[in-house]
């Protein structure tokens, strides 16, 4: 079903950060952030039309050909190869259109009051409206190259942000690390596409759903290494082992950036991208087995190193990582719903969490170390209740959105068609320490006496309404979020479950899969133990930092080799340095530099330039500047005119 | 048939003008050998049957233009032919050879139309009269923009000439 | 009868030389005439054939051509005159201002 409003969803924000660009500078503040969220908004609302007319359209025609398009104009059209900049809105991207929307605009709204006072104001919300402009093209692609300008984009605009304040050179590095962390990832995504356009001859989604069961083998190594280099795009752009070292420098850039980017939007394009080629990775089965491990070793790896972590920020980027692992773990266990569902409430509490973190930054004047606070709990009370609701949801308490969404993972890991207990007891064990640290976090920053100096808490104030309202709000859809995904067996409904089983290979019957049966009893148990490992999780925290604080000091001298390497995060950075960035760094100096650039490159293209500048000197004697000697030349021509006409 | 007697002396004598022309070391002989190069060719026209052309040949070019060589040869004071190095003289012999290789080029394009015979001319053929009918009907737009053409370069002349005051 | 190979003879000889007056003489006027003789061959040619396809349009042309003549010379010649004024010279090898 053609629809021509399609396009408005991805090009408001485009007209946006165009109209900032250009005009900012000479705008007021105001105009200039309520121009930001309008075009936000306006997206926003073109994806609600869009979402009920697809509703409408769903309960007409048959599921599988409920989808609106809108072919724009067609970009590339050589041969086999024809790529148009054609949008898609089907039950995936129309869910994730909403949420990215509806959570850009909420943090759009809060920047208007985070960043009040930076010089660069108009810069920053043109590079925001510019992101959100990317993300929703790569979630409205129709085809893998249109996808990969959303992606690359996107990773463009993470750049600009994380390096926002570029006069400060760490910052700037840090934009730096991203940007080279993540071309890593792309340049596999890039050779995952050209190897599937060269095995399937098509590169569009709904090509590839309707080929890729004929022509490629279930299992076959073509199917099981596209799968892997789409993968390896994934783990960079959304934070996976082995590509993750970008995300925890990432929260260099101002604190709404990190909510926006770096826990709602952009690191849930991996997830988005595998769930949107689900008919590929149900074809591979051993891609699916190293997503599903990844993920999970990721999801534990992260909440362990974000157990001893002390900078606020820091926290949230671990747990975003580890967060994002228990997605990945979803989706690598063929439970590809519950991936979105989690990725959907995980970006309401994560940007909750940033978007609260920065509140108490702001708070603080800029200190992130959560030693130096404590007993924020009166002074911000906004800020503390909402940080509240979304840390008891990450934790995965019921009846908030978390729990549902956590649990339908945990679940799936074990009792899913490709589950296995090893997957399952690993991302127990990490939601447990997911527990724990939040709560660490919650009560190192709210309870306690205040650890700041005297003149810091002096002025400490709560955020302003343009910061609050939206945290409030934030903090409903955490909270209620769940209500679209409650399990069946717990009486809901399963909503987004149902809305998206048409997009999934193993839901609408392309592929199906044999699930071993258990009895609710069974479910019901396991559900009983995510939740007991979350108070597990909350009492050790509360025991460690509010009953008796010196346990965690002792603890950790004892466990002092433990905590040095959770607390320089395993020496990844290091390790990487030692055999990655060194070698490189050398092998480009001496090699590639000192070697082939100097003598090879340089030497040909100064061949090059001589043999030009000799044929030139040649040529420049023609042009000596006597009249008679160009006579003679038109005269030369003439003749030859003459001649080709006599021939 | 003295026509063409006459033909082939005004042919000669217009060749043998053209080239001292081209060779004199004083640019007031050439010039006055230019025009009775260009008077033989008029006669020429005259013969052709192409009187009001032979006319502006005289008038135009003869009389107007030709003065107009005179008068700036001597308002330049030029007396003496130049002295000094030839340059480029290797390429200028090329220069002539190619000219040589034009002229026989010419001569092998001109072998095609040598058959044609000339049909018998009306009376009124090249009078005045009827090529300003002509002129002024058929040939009207390109007829002014000749004109236009000539107050331009009667400005341009002007301009160039004029006294360096701007 | 004129013959009109012979016309076409004549037109060719007189443009040749004045290519060949072009190419050699150094002496910018020379060089005008050798135009000027040029172009008089075109006019000759004009008329050649107005006299033998017996239609009176190439004379037309002959008419342009002498007017466009004295428009070059004009022009040229007032070229020459400022030239003149700035360099004292009218040596065509000392004008080489277009190299570069």
């Amino acid at each position: 079903m053609q629809e021509a409003f399609i396009r408005w969803i991805v090009l408001f924000p485009l007209l946006g950060a165009g109209l900032i660009a250009a005009l900012g500078r000479r705008l007021p503040r105001a105009a200039v952030g309520i121009l930001a969220c309008s075009t936000v908004g306006a997206s926003f609302a073109a994806g609600l039309a869009g979402y009920f007319r697809l509703a409408d359209l769903a309960g007409q025609v048959h599921p599988a050909a409920a989808v609106l398009t809108d072919h724009f104009y067609t970009w590339m059209a050589l041969g086999r190869l024809n790529v148009g900049v054609s949008f898609i809105l089907d039950p995936l991207s129309s869910a994730m259109v909403l949420m990215v929307a509806g959570v850009s605009f909420l943090i759009h709204v809060y920047s208007m009051g985070y960043m009040a006072h930076d010089k660069s104001y108009w810069r920053y919300f043109s590079y925001l409206n510019l992101f959100v402009f990317f993300m929703l093209l790569l979630i409205t692609a129709d085809s893998l190259p249109l996808m990969f300008i959303g992606w690359e984009g996107v990773g463009l605009c993470s750049y600009l942000l994380i390096g926002f304040w570029f006069e400060d050179p760490e910052k700037a590095y840090a934009g730096k690390k991203a940007f080279i962390v993540n071309r890593v990832g792309d340049f596999g995504f890039l050779l995952g596409i050209i190897l599937l356009f060269w095995s399937l001859g098509t590169v569009d989604f709904a090509g590839i759903t309707s080929l890729a069961p004929d022509k490629l083998a279930v299992g076959g190594t073509w199917v099981t290494l596209i799968t892997l280099l789409l993968f390896l795009g994934a783990t960079g752009k959304s934070a996976q082992i082995p590509l993750y070292v970008w995300l925890p420098d990432a929260m260099a850039g101002p604190t709404p950036v990190s909510a926006l980017i770096h826990a709602a939007t952009m690191v849930t394009a991996g997830v988005y991208m595998i769930v949107r080629l689900n008919v590929l990775y149900l074809m591979a089965p051993v891609s699916m087995a190293v997503v599903a491990a990844v993920g999970v070793l990721t999801a534990i790896y992260a909440a362990s190193i974000g157990l001893v972590q002390n900078d606020i920020k820091k926290v949230l980027a671990y747990s975003t990582i580890s967060q994002l692992g228990y997605m990945f773990l979803a989706v690598g266990v063929g439970a590809f719903s519950a991936g979105i569902f989690h990725l959907v409430t995980h970006a309401f509490f994560k940007a909750l969490l940033f978007l609260c973190a920065g509140s108490v930054i702001h708070a603080m004047g800029g200190r992130q170390d959560i030693r130096e606070m404590g007993g924020l709990r009166t002074k911000l009370p906004a800020t503390y209740w909402t940080f509240l609701i979304a840390t008891v949801t990450i934790a995965g308490l019921p009846p908030f959105s978390g729990f549902f969404s956590k649990d339908e993972i945990l679940w799936q890991a074990f009792g899913g068609a490709k589950g296995h207990w090893l997957l399952w007891l690993t991302g127990f064990l990490a939601a447990g320490m997911t527990a724990f640290y939040m709560f660490r976090l919650l009560f190192l920053t709210f309870f306690g006496r205040c650890r700041a100096d005297h003149e810091t808490s002096a002025r400490i104030h709560e955020s302003p309404k343009v910061m609050t309202v939206p945290l409030v709000i934030l903090a409903v859809l955490s909270a209620l979020g769940g209500y679209w995904g409650v399990p069946e067996v717990l009486g809901g409904a399963a909503r987004l479950h149902h809305w998206l089983a048409p997009v999934l290979g193993n839901e609408n019957g392309t592929f199906r899969f044999e699930a071993p049966h258990y009895s609710h009893a069974v479910e019901y148990l396991f559900m009983a133990l995510s939740v007991a490992v979350a108070a597990g999780g909350i009492y050790a925290a509360w025991v460690f930092y509010l009953r008796r604080p010196e346990t965690a000091g002792s603890l950790a001298g004892r466990l002092r080799i433990c905590y040095q390497v959770l607390l320089n995060k395993y020496y990844v950075d290091e390790i990487y340095n030692i055999f990655i960035v060194q070698p490189v760094k050398l092998g480009s100096t001496y090699l590639l530099w000192k070697l082939f650039d100097v003598s090879l490159v340089d030497g040909a293209v100064n061949l090059t330039g001589r043999t030009v500048r000799g044929l030139g000197r040649l040529a420049a004697r023609l042009q000596n500047g006597y009249a008679q000697v160009y006579a003679i030349s038109f005269l030369l021509g003439v003749a030859l005119v003459l001649g080709s006409l006599l021939w | 048939m003295p026509v063409q007697v006459l033909f082939y002396l005004f042919a000669c004598v217009s060749v043998i003008a053209a080239f001292l022309t081209i060779t004199r070391k004083n640019p007031v002989i050439s010039a006055v050998w230019l025009v009775v190069c260009l008077f033989c060719v008029a006669g020429i026209y005259l013969l052709l049957g192409a009187y009001f052309v032979a006319a502006v040949q005289v008038i135009v070019y003869a009389g107007a233009v030709l003065m107009l060589f005179l008068f700036v040869i001597m308002m330049l004071n030029l007396r003496t032919g130049i002295v000094g190095q030839m340059r480029n003289l290797g390429i200028k012999l090329l220069g002539v050879l190619i000219a040589l290789l034009v002229f026989v080029q010419l001569r092998l394009a001109f072998k095609g139309v040598s058959l044609l015979t000339g049909p018998e001319l009306s009376a009124d053929f090249g009078q005045a009269a009827s090529l300003g009918k002509l002129l002024f009907s058929e040939y009207v737009y390109p007829l002014e923009v000749i004109a236009v053409l000539l107050l331009v370069a009667v400005v341009g002349a002007l301009v160039l000439t004029g006294k360096e005051s701007a | 009868m004129i013959e009109l190979s012979e016309l076409l003879l004549l037109s060719a000889v007189l443009f040749v030389l004045g290519v060949v007056g072009f190419i050699i003489r150094r002496n910018i006027l020379i060089m005008f005439m050798s135009v000027e003789l040029m172009l008089n061959s075109a006019g000759l040619v004009l008329v050649a054939f107005s006299n033998k396809l017996g239609t009176m349009d190439p004379q037309v042309f002959a008419v342009f051509v002498i007017a466009l003549a004295a428009a070059e010379a004009a022009v040229g010649l007032a070229i020459i005159v400022a030239l003149f004024r700035g360099r004292e010279s009218v040596n065509i090898d000392e004008m080489r201002l277009l190299k570069w």
